[in-house]
């Protein structure tokens, strides 16, 4: 299923927001928060994290993956926290009132 | 504020250290595979296929990093510059190419440069004094309503003593006087005199750039003090700091320099003439001859606002001096002159600037081709950066940029180019014109002119990159890819396009060439022309006899003949007469005996006797003037055949009777000689010749015409020698070969000039035309590649793929020569025989040129495609 413009951004912050993850382990743990609805591809995935990056609400580390591979870890900043708590709010007001407007 | 800093900090991390970055992305993506695959791997699948697989969900790693580098911040810059190395690269790899289309690009956006310096400093630069629109001269309008109503410049300085006492009008008034030549004596040469009252150069807000301005206290005393212009400074003393306090013999007198002006002030406030010093001038003192006032209008107040205001000053002016005829006044800007120049010239000028910048879009369209050309070649290139991320944004702003890089260098080459045009232009131009047309402003390469040049180069870059760009960066990947060429060559409308451009060039060029041999052709007739008289050996000299003995009539007469039999005795002087040097005329105009309106305009000589025998005038009816005209006898003329011609068309001149001013006597034609050149028949403007007896006519002045079959300026020296000699108060002036003043006057300096520019244009025009050939031609062999391999593998011999490809281009071309060849209408056989040898040469030249190298590349596309049909 194709994400909509801007939700990508929330996963990633929400994925990230229980502990450091590389870049296959936000997409696996997307994955996993869905049940699977969404899958991203690294050519989606990469400029995401890197905007976020860029933005100040991811910071990256080197570090060791869990089958000794080095590659880079991403987590959540204090700002990040904030901006998902935002966009969560948001997000809940977008859902709400989508869904009234649906069933009504 | 936070996320920007960062942003900021961590872009200049990366332009500091682009390498870390690139290998951080690198790492991280292989990271990225190497886990896929262990995801794989420990679900059981085999390691080869995990990674396969891995590589096959991925879809394309370089594109992933592609997509990465286009969102990270100073992304934009990071890309600009290695675009920038790239097109530097791409372009030093192809040096020709990059040679020709920057040349190209330099002469044309430096020749509109060049024309665009000159009328900036004839046209728009205004005058450089504070605020010259307030600055104004008054005139008397007189009988103002009625057909004789009439203007007359110039005030006395007792009613400008008034005017200036007009507070409500005028700031200030102050004046200046036109220069006369007086001898210096250190420099043995006549340097031109004007005088200023102290207080001009504060009105106009100027002061000296070296030294000092004189003050009213030392005009007052007539202290013996002058100030220089930046030109005599510059020619004379080297622009030396100490020509301050340097003492000057003029006319006798010795003067010192207390100050030099600014080259703004080179030619007085507003008139033209060159002036190299001023001394002081006292109002009311000084012979009034040839002043100019200037007036500084109160600030604020506009010249029809002035308007009522001058007018009840102008009654209270006549209430004070009745004059004997009643005016009213007129107020004009001291700029007035150039506003004339705006009118007459202005259009010419715009017309020139479009012609060249006509020549210019045709540059561009040609080298947008050139650049569609080799993109074409580049086709595989494009298509494996595209497979690799590059989308079509950046692929265009790649080409683009490449356009920008040639065009800034073109720019460069421009103003290099331009300054130096400027130059050789401005020393072809005589001296007179270049005087008259820059007495405000010299052609300097100023602010103006490098904002419109770097409009220009702006302009250029956009039209000839952006085209090629959004052609080239839409590309199909698959049969771009498969094999480079498309199988169907050009499209129809494109070549359609490239045909028309093609023909519209050649007729272009056709055209300037066509202008360019007939301006050669008539200048060669004018060098060549009979101008009536024989200049060579022919001098001119004038003499003014002083007042005192000479302030009768009688004792003018008889001291023109005793001068000129001084003159003769001289050795070397073979003939010698009175009379004005052919081309220095006065003017006049001709209105017949009876008739209430002028038929025609003369330019008005003096002659003796001797006159036509000297200068070899041929006689063609009638008689010369003789001994018998004198002041006593009926007052006599002898006009031009040209004249004899056009105004008496049907009857014989002889005998008949006319005026050429409303204040002289009528006189009686008694002959009728050769025309003789004026010094301004390239003007246009139609003049007679007329001619005056000298023996009926007094005067302290003489201009003698001398023969010599001798060394021309040693003669002249000797006749200056012995006139003064015989007198030793007259002054000699003017002493010059004929031939020579002709040189000066421009005559022929101002067509020469023209031929030049007419000349460079259809070189550029041509150039031009063969570029655009080139490239259409290089461009479609470049796409036709493939169908030329498959005629030749169907059996086509390489001249019948010459003769297609060189069939094709003639097309376009041959349609322009006709309708180009044709754009002269009133030609007649011969002169179709000239144009038909000038097209032949151009299409050789054009053709010769553009076809050979395309030529080659066919062929190339031959061997290639054989090889590729055999192989297979």
């Amino acid at each position: 299923m194709d994400l909509l413009q801007g939700t990508l951004d929330l996963l990633i912050l929400r994925a990230v927001s229980t502990g450091q993850l590389h870049g296959l382990g936000i997409s696996r743990r997307i994955h996993q928060m869905t049940s699977g609805t969404f899958d991203v591809k690294p050519g989606s995935l990469f400029p995401a994290v890197y905007r976020l990056e860029e933005q100040g609400w991811l910071t990256s580390t080197w570090g060791e993956s869990e089958n000794k591979r080095r590659a880079k870890f991403y987590a959540i900043t204090a700002a990040g926290r904030r901006q998902l708590q935002q966009e969560v709010k948001t997000w809940a007001r977008l859902a709400a009132a989508m869904a009234q407007a649906l069933e009504s | 504020m936070m996320t920007r800093l960062v942003r900021l900090l961590s872009a200049l991390r990366r332009l500091w250290s682009p390498a870390r970055a690139e290998r951080e992305l690198n790492e991280e993506m292989l990271a990225y595979l190497d886990l896929l695959a262990a995801e794989y791997e420990s679900a059981g699948v085999p390691p080869d296929e995990a990674r396969r697989r891995a590589r096959l969900s991925v879809g394309g790693i370089e594109s992933v990093k592609e997509s990465v580098r286009d969102v990270r911040a100073g992304a934009m810059v990071e890309q600009l510059v290695s675009d920038l190395r790239y097109a530097l690269r791409t372009l030093r790899r192809t040096p020709a190419f990059a040679v020709a289309v920057v040349l190209t690009l330099g002469f044309g956006i430096g020749v509109n440069t060049s024309v665009f310096t000159v009328l900036n400093a004839v046209l728009l630069a205004p005058l450089p004094y504070e605020r010259p629109e307030e600055l104004v001269d008054i005139g008397h309008r007189l009988r103002a309503g009625t057909a004789m109503e009439g203007t007359a410049i110039g005030i006395s300085s007792a009613e400008r003593g008034l005017w200036r006492e007009a507070a409500a009008l005028f700031q200030g008034a102050e004046v200046s006087r036109r220069g006369v030549p007086l001898a210096w004596r250190e420099r043995d040469v006549d340097l031109s005199v004007g005088a200023l009252t102290a207080g001009l150069p504060a009105l106009l807000g100027i002061e000296p750039q070296v030294g000092r301005m004189f003050t009213a206290q030392e005009v007052e005393m007539r202290a013996p003090v002058l100030v220089i212009s930046d030109a005599l400074w510059a020619r004379a003393f080297d622009r030396e700091l100490n020509v301050v306090g340097l003492d000057l013999t003029l006319a006798g007198s010795k003067l010192t320099v207390i100050g030099v002006m600014p080259a703004s002030f080179r030619y007085g406030p507003g008139g033209s003439g060159s002036v190299d010093a001023w001394v002081g001038f006292q109002d009311g003192r000084d012979p009034s001859a040839g002043t100019t006032s200037v007036f500084r209008l109160r600030t604020g107040l506009t010249l029809v606002a002035a308007q009522p205001l001058a007018e009840e000053t102008a009654r209270r002016i006549q209430d004070v001096h009745p004059p004997s005829e009643p005016w009213t006044p007129v107020l004009y800007p001291i700029d007035s002159e150039r506003s004339a120049m705006r009118e007459n010239q202005g259009t010419a000028f715009m017309l020139l600037l479009l012609a060249t910048t006509a020549v210019l879009l045709a540059a561009c369209a040609n080298i947008a081709n050139l650049f569609s050309a080799r993109n074409a070649g580049r086709r595989h290139e494009l298509a494996v950066r595209a497979a690799l991320g590059a989308t079509r944004l950046r692929l265009a702003r790649l080409m683009l940029i490449e356009g920008i890089v040639v065009s800034i260098l073109g720019g460069v080459i421009a103003l290099l180019f331009a300054s130096w045009t400027i130059d050789v232009v401005v020393a072809l131009m005589p001296t007179r014109l270049s005087a008259g047309l820059f007495s405000v402003s010299a052609p300097d390469m100023n602010w103006r002119v490098l904002t419109y040049t770097a409009l220009l180069t702006a302009v250029v870059a956009t039209l000839s990159a952006l085209w090629p760009a959004v052609r080239g960066s839409g590309i199909t990947l698959r049969p771009a890819l498969a094999d480079g060429s498309a199988v169907a060559g050009v499209s129809r409308e494109r070549r359609h396009l490239s045909a028309t451009l093609q023909t519209i060039q050649v007729v272009l060029a056709l055209v300037l060439v066509t202008a360019a041999g007939l301006f050669g052709t008539s200048l060669f007739r004018m060098l060549t022309v009979d101008p009536g008289f024989d200049p060579q050996g022919l001098m001119t000299l004038s003499i003014e006899l002083p007042a005192g003995p000479y302030a009768k009539a009688d004792a003018q007469h008889l001291a023109a003949s005793d001068a000129l039999r001084v003159v003769r005795s001289v050795p070397g002087v073979q003939l010698a007469a009175l009379g004005n040097s052919p081309p220095s005329t006065l003017s006049g105009r001709f209105v017949r005996s009876g008739a209430k309106d002028a038929t025609g305009s003369l330019a008005i000589r003096y002659a003796d006797d001797a006159y036509f025998t000297t200068t070899r005038v041929p006689l063609r009816a009638g008689r010369w003037f003789g001994p018998d005209d004198t002041s006593t006898s009926m007052p006599v003329a002898i006009i031009d055949d040209a004249a004899a011609a056009a105004l008496f068309p049907s009857e014989s001149p002889i005998g008949q009777r006319f005026k050429y001013s409303p204040y002289v006597p009528e006189l009686t034609i008694i002959g009728v000689v050769g025309a003789v050149a004026a010094s301004d028949f390239n003007t246009g403007s139609r003049r007679f010749g007329m001619y005056l007896a000298k023996s009926q006519a007094a005067s302290r002045f003489h201009t003698f015409v001398i023969r010599t079959d001798g060394d021309e300026a040693v003669v002249l020296r000797s006749v200056r020698t012995a006139l003064e000699t015989w007198e030793p108060g007259i002054k000699v002036s003017r002493a010059a070969a004929v031939a020579q003043q002709y040189e000066e006057l421009g005559t022929f300096a101002a067509p020469r000039l023209v031929l030049a520019l007419v000349g460079l244009f259809a070189a550029m025009a041509l150039a031009t035309a063969a570029v655009g050939v080139y490239g259409m031609l290089a461009y479609a062999v470049g796409q036709r590649a493939r169908e030329i391999g498959v005629r030749l593998a169907l059996g086509s011999s390489t001249r019948g793929i010459r003769r297609l490809v060189v069939t094709d281009a003639l097309k376009p071309v041959s349609v322009g020569l006709i309708v180009g060849a044709s754009s002269r209408s009133d030609s007649g056989p011969e002169s179709r025989m000239t144009h038909a040898r000038r097209a032949c040469c151009l299409i050789q030249s054009v053709n010769v040129d553009s076809e050979w190298e395309p030529d080659a590349r066919a062929m190339t596309a031959v061997t290639t495609s054989a090889s590729v049909v055999s192989s297979s």
